[in-house]
This record gives C-alpha cells, structure tokens and sequence, in this order.
C-alpha cells in the first residue's frame, strides 16, 4: 500500500477536531438537559427532602445551593461543579453521587464488552454465510432466528431464562454478581445482546449482498481470486462499514438496555444503581448517572469517527457533517 | 408519489403482509373490545383460586383459562385488557413523536441554516442520552402516571422522525418539479404540504409501523422497573414484574404475558418488513 500523501493526515486531522467540537457541544447539551429536569417541577428542593422537612430548613438549604440566584446562574454554577465531579451528595448513602457511580462502571463494562462480544462473534458469521448461501435453508432459519432475536423483549427473555435455566434445571446462578465469574454474567449477557445480535446479523448479510454484487467484487473473481479470498480481503472489510456504524448507533441503547437488564438479575452495575435510586428518590445519583453514562456514549461515538477514518479511506478526504 | 392502486395490489400480494395483518387485526380487536372478550374484570380477585394454573394442567379452576395470579386474578382477563393498554399509550406515544418529529424534519430539511443546525443538534444530544436513563430522570421528578409515561416516550422518538424527514426533504428540494413550484409563485407552506410532505409519506409509514414495536416494548419496560402502568392497573409489563416474585411457583404468570408481547412484536416487525418491500425497498438497512 502506498505511504499517505500528507495533506491526507491534515484531512483527518480536521475531520477529527470537527467531531471532537462537535461531541463537546453535545455535552455541554446534555449536561442543560439535566439541569433542566431537575428544575420541572419548579423546586429541586422538594426532590431532594422529605415533605415534612419544615419551611424555613428548605430556605437554608435553597440558599445553600444557590437557587435564589436567576436560572442562568444557577446554570452555570451546575456546569461548573459538574466540571469538578461535584453531583452533590447522594441523599441514600450520604457520599458523593459520582463515587458511588464510579465504584459501578466496572460491572457495567464487563457486562457490555461480553454482550458486544459474543453477539459479534454470532452475528457476522451468521450474516455473511447467510449472504453467501442466499435463500438457502441456513439462510431461511438464520433470518427467522434473527426475526425472533429482535422481536423478543429483553426482560422476558431475561425472566424465562431465569426461570427454565436457573430455577429448573439449576445450571446457571440467577443474580448477583458472585466473584466476578463467568457464570454470573451469560444470562445477563444474553438477555442482553438478544436484539443487538439479531440487528448485526441482518446488517452483515444486507451489507454483504451490496457488496458482493458490485463491481470490485466480480473484477476481483475475474481475475480468478479464489473465493474465500474475495470474501474476506474484499468483501469483509467494506462490509464491516455499516455494523461499526450500528454499533455506535445502539450503544446507547445498549446502556439503557441494561438498565433493565441489571434489574432482572439484581447484577450490581449502574444500571442497578438507576434503579434503586429511583426507590430512594436519589436524585444527584441519578444526576450523575445520566451525565456519566451519556458522556461514555459521547466517547464511545467519537472512537467510532476514529475508527471510520481507519477502516474507510473515503473519509480521510472529505466528510461533511 | 405513491400510486395507491399499485400498492393495494403489490401488499395483496405479499405474504409477510398478509401472515401479519391478521396478526394486527385480532390484536387490535382484542384491544378495542377488551370489555366485551375478557371473562373476567381484570381487577376482579378470588382469594380462594389464587395461583392457579393453566386449564389443561389439570389442577386449575374450570373458569380460568391461562390461571389466576397471586390475588387470584384471571390472567388472561388481565392481558385482554394489558393489549388494550399497550395499544393505547403505542397509538398515543407514536402520534406525539410523529407529529413532532415530522415537524422538525421538515423545517430543518427546507430552511436549513441556523433552524437545521439547532434541531439536529438537539436530537443528537437525546440520542446520547440513553432513553430509558432519561425517563427515570423525568419520571423521578414528575412521579409516575400514565400521562408522564406517554410524553416521555413521546418526547423521546421524534429524532428518527426529524432525521429521516430532513434528509428526505433535502434531497426533495433540489428536484426540477419543487423548482418550477417555486417559479410559479407557490409559498413555502404550499410547498411544504403540497409537494413535499407527501413525497415522505411511503418511508414514513415504514418508520411509523417500525416505531410502534420500539414504543411497545420501551412501555412495558418501563412498566416492569415500576415506573410506567402503577398495580393494580392491567399492563404487560406490570404483569411479568409481579410474576418475578412466583417464578418458581406459576410459571404461567411470566410465560403468557411476555408470550403477549413478543407475538405483537413479531406482527407488526413482520407488517413494517413487508410495508418496505412494498413502498421502499431502499430503506432496507434501516
């Protein structure tokens, strides 16, 4: 392959520092849109404290967080100690919301890299034997599989396995988080990745029928390339394009899909924490949650540009926005 | 422009319309006249005939077709009427989010400019909030009723709408007939309404059709983390959160309910795979 010409490095370079601008503006939004929720009702005091904390404790306190300041300010004041970390202290536990959170991510992370994992590893071969062998019976039963994964709603999916698989013939654990072991995390992980698996398939094989009827494809045949060749050099990589592309799409998905997830199988991630907040009213955890996990979407879609640039040439040239 | 003949005659024709329709049809059926087809008020309870099963598994009452709940509840009563729920708040849901996003999709698409710069933005910003997260947020702050529960998913499904409208009417603006409508002296909302929005129509339905599976499970979703439907009202989701607690017990608690949902799912994916072969065949991806 020959040496890219430097004015494509300085290509990429700008692509790349528009989208980093760009995910830095979707932050300072997301961060609005939770300050905005807190203020609905018109008193964040009244989520914060009991109904029958007395008048003038919920004046001290209005003062204390600054809310007899005009709302830009108060605003501001919000973005400034998010910058800092600062969430406020979670009403529950009586520590920093964003502790509490951190101390979450890594159950979370394992559970996302497994899900991502094996729904990658079933779908893409799924979909490209299915492409290859069109309207063949593995085809036929691959997208009707397929058909199911998507339409089957994670939590009963989630409940049923628990049901045939935990309680009846007792083969897996179902709930917890035992000592971060295996088989605490494949019923999760599946009920998980049901539908994103499903999704991946029918992307992989769609994608790979474009490709495998356009013109590159049938010169490289021509030119008597043996087949599974063609397949994997030439087919594989520009069919890879759209999966990246719905693997960024259904991150966030995923996290909220986790949410329920983590609930079924009282697994102890972010998720699980989202939810007893709710029981607890816990909103600066629920605060921080919100903002932490939208910013790791932020950044995973940003890793994705990076990503694009690497696997599509095209890009490095020109890509509006 | 969608020639309606054409396409009467080419979703006659098609298998995953028809298999579905029916689907849809009895679904929708079963919705609307919940009152006449249950057996039972699904708030009705028999203390006495609590958790009995399905039946044909012997042990169960006569009466109780699928087996009664914890609070001797008759199950299948408590789905007709969680159908006619999950239909409701999908109808109601979808409409806000349709209206809404087609809105936006069109004035970002046709004005472009500082109008298309801050409405893509915004819903960038929402696709990066995980939707679910975003709900417990709001329903948090405002509690949880029914009419909460609408407007938060109602609120948070207008981005495909805007999306797909923009690129539509992108694309839209610069053919020879919107051209020759404007030298012709028509306004923008003649425009608009007379040759563009139509022109959306086809893909629309598909998205709309699609959308109405995603807003049905996100409720009974919801419902099952407590923060949609509230006991003792009917609802799918309600319904299999309760039965977590019987799951060794009644297995038919859990099992019908989410059996409800997936084949309501499976019909209309089914409706809106076959709704794109027929209207727009280029959406495949989607």
């Amino acid at each position: 392959m020959p040496a890219n010409p430097p004015y494509v490095f300085s290509a990429m370079r700008a692509y790349l520092t528009r989208r980093l601008v760009h995910s830095i503006i979707i932050i300072i939004g997301i961060s609005m849109v939770v300050f905005i929720i807190s203020r609905i009702t018109g008193d964040p005091v009244s989520i914060m404290v009991d109904f029958t904390t007395p008048q003038e404790d919920r004046e001290i306190i209005r003062k204390e967080l600054g809310l007899d300041k005009p709302i830009p300010v108060q605003y501001l004041i919000f973005l400034m100690n998010a910058a800092k970390g600062d969430f406020g202290n979670s009403i529950r536990y009586e520590e920093p919301a964003l502790d509490l959170v951190f101390q979450r991510i890594p159950a979370t992370l394992r559970l996302l890299v497994f899900t991502i994992g094996w729904s990658l590893i079933l779908a893409i071969p799924i979909g490209i034997i299915s492409a290859l062998k069109r309207n063949s019976l593995f085809d036929l039963m691959g997208m009707a599989f397929t058909f199911i994964g998507q339409s089957i709603p994670s939590f009963w999916l989630g409940i049923m396995m628990i049901m045939i698989v935990g309680v009846r013939f007792q083969l897996l654990p179902i709930s917890g988080y035992g000592d971060g072991d295996i088989a605490h995390i494949i019923m999760p992980a599946i009920t998980l990745g049901a539908f994103g698996m499903a999704s991946f398939a029918r992307i992989t094989r769609s994608s790979m029928l474009a490709v495998l009827d356009s013109d590159y494809i049938q010169t490289a045949r021509a030119k008597g390339l043996r087949e599974t060749f063609v397949v994997i050099k030439h087919a594989l990589r520009n069919a890879l394009i759209p999966i990246v592309t719905i693997l960024g799409l259904q991150i966030a998905g995923l996290l909220g899909g986790a949410v329920i997830t983590e609930q079924i199988f009282a697994y102890p991630g972010v998720g699980w924490l989202a939810v007893q907040s709710i029981y607890n009213r816990d909103f600066p955890v629920i605060q921080a949650i919100v903002m932490v996990v939208s910013i790791g979407v932020v950044a995973t879609n940003f890793l994705i540009d990076i990503i694009y640039t690497l696997i599509d040439p095209r890009i490095r040239y020109d890509k509006g926005k | 422009m969608i020639k309606g003949s054409n396409v009467l005659r080419k979703m006659r024709g098609n298998k995953m319309i028809l298999f579905s329709s029916i689907i849809l049809v009895i679904t929708v059926l079963v919705g609307t006249f919940a009152n006449l087809i249950a057996p039972f008020s699904p708030y009705h309870q028999e203390l006495e005939n609590k958790l009995k099963p399905p039946l044909w598994r012997g042990a169960g009452t006569r009466i109780h077709f699928l087996g009664t709940d914890h609070l001797g509840r008759d199950v299948l009563s408590r789905i007709i009427y969680g159908v006619r729920v999950s239909l409701l708040i999908g109808i109601l849901a979808v409409t806000i989010s349709a209206i809404f996003g087609i809105f936006l999709g069109l004035i970002a698409g046709f004005y472009g400019g500082i109008f298309d710069d801050i409405i893509m933005r915004i819903a960038d910003v929402q696709l990066a909030i995980p939707l679910i997260l975003l709900a417990i947020a709001v329903i948090v702050v405002l509690g949880s009723n029914v009419n909460v529960l609408i407007l938060v998913i109602g609120l948070t499904q207008w981005m495909a709408y805007a999306r797909m409208v923009r690129g539509e009417t992108l694309s839209l603006r610069e053919k020879d007939f919107i051209m020759s409508a404007y030298a012709v002296g028509a306004s923008d909302l003649r425009i608009i309404l007379r040759y563009i929005f139509p022109n959306t129509l086809a893909s629309l339905m598909v998205l709309i059709t699609l959308n109405m599976a995603l807003v049905i499970v996100l409720e009974a979703g919801l419902s099952f983390l407590g923060l949609g439907i509230q006991p003792p009202e009917p609802s799918l989701g309600t319904m299999l959160s309760e039965s977590k607690n019987y799951i060794s017990r009644a297995w038919w608690l859990s099992t019908f309910p989410g059996l409800t949902i997936m084949i309501i799912i499976m019909g209309i994916n089914l409706f809106g795979d076959g709704l794109r072969d027929v209207l727009d065949p280029r959406l495949e991806n989607y």
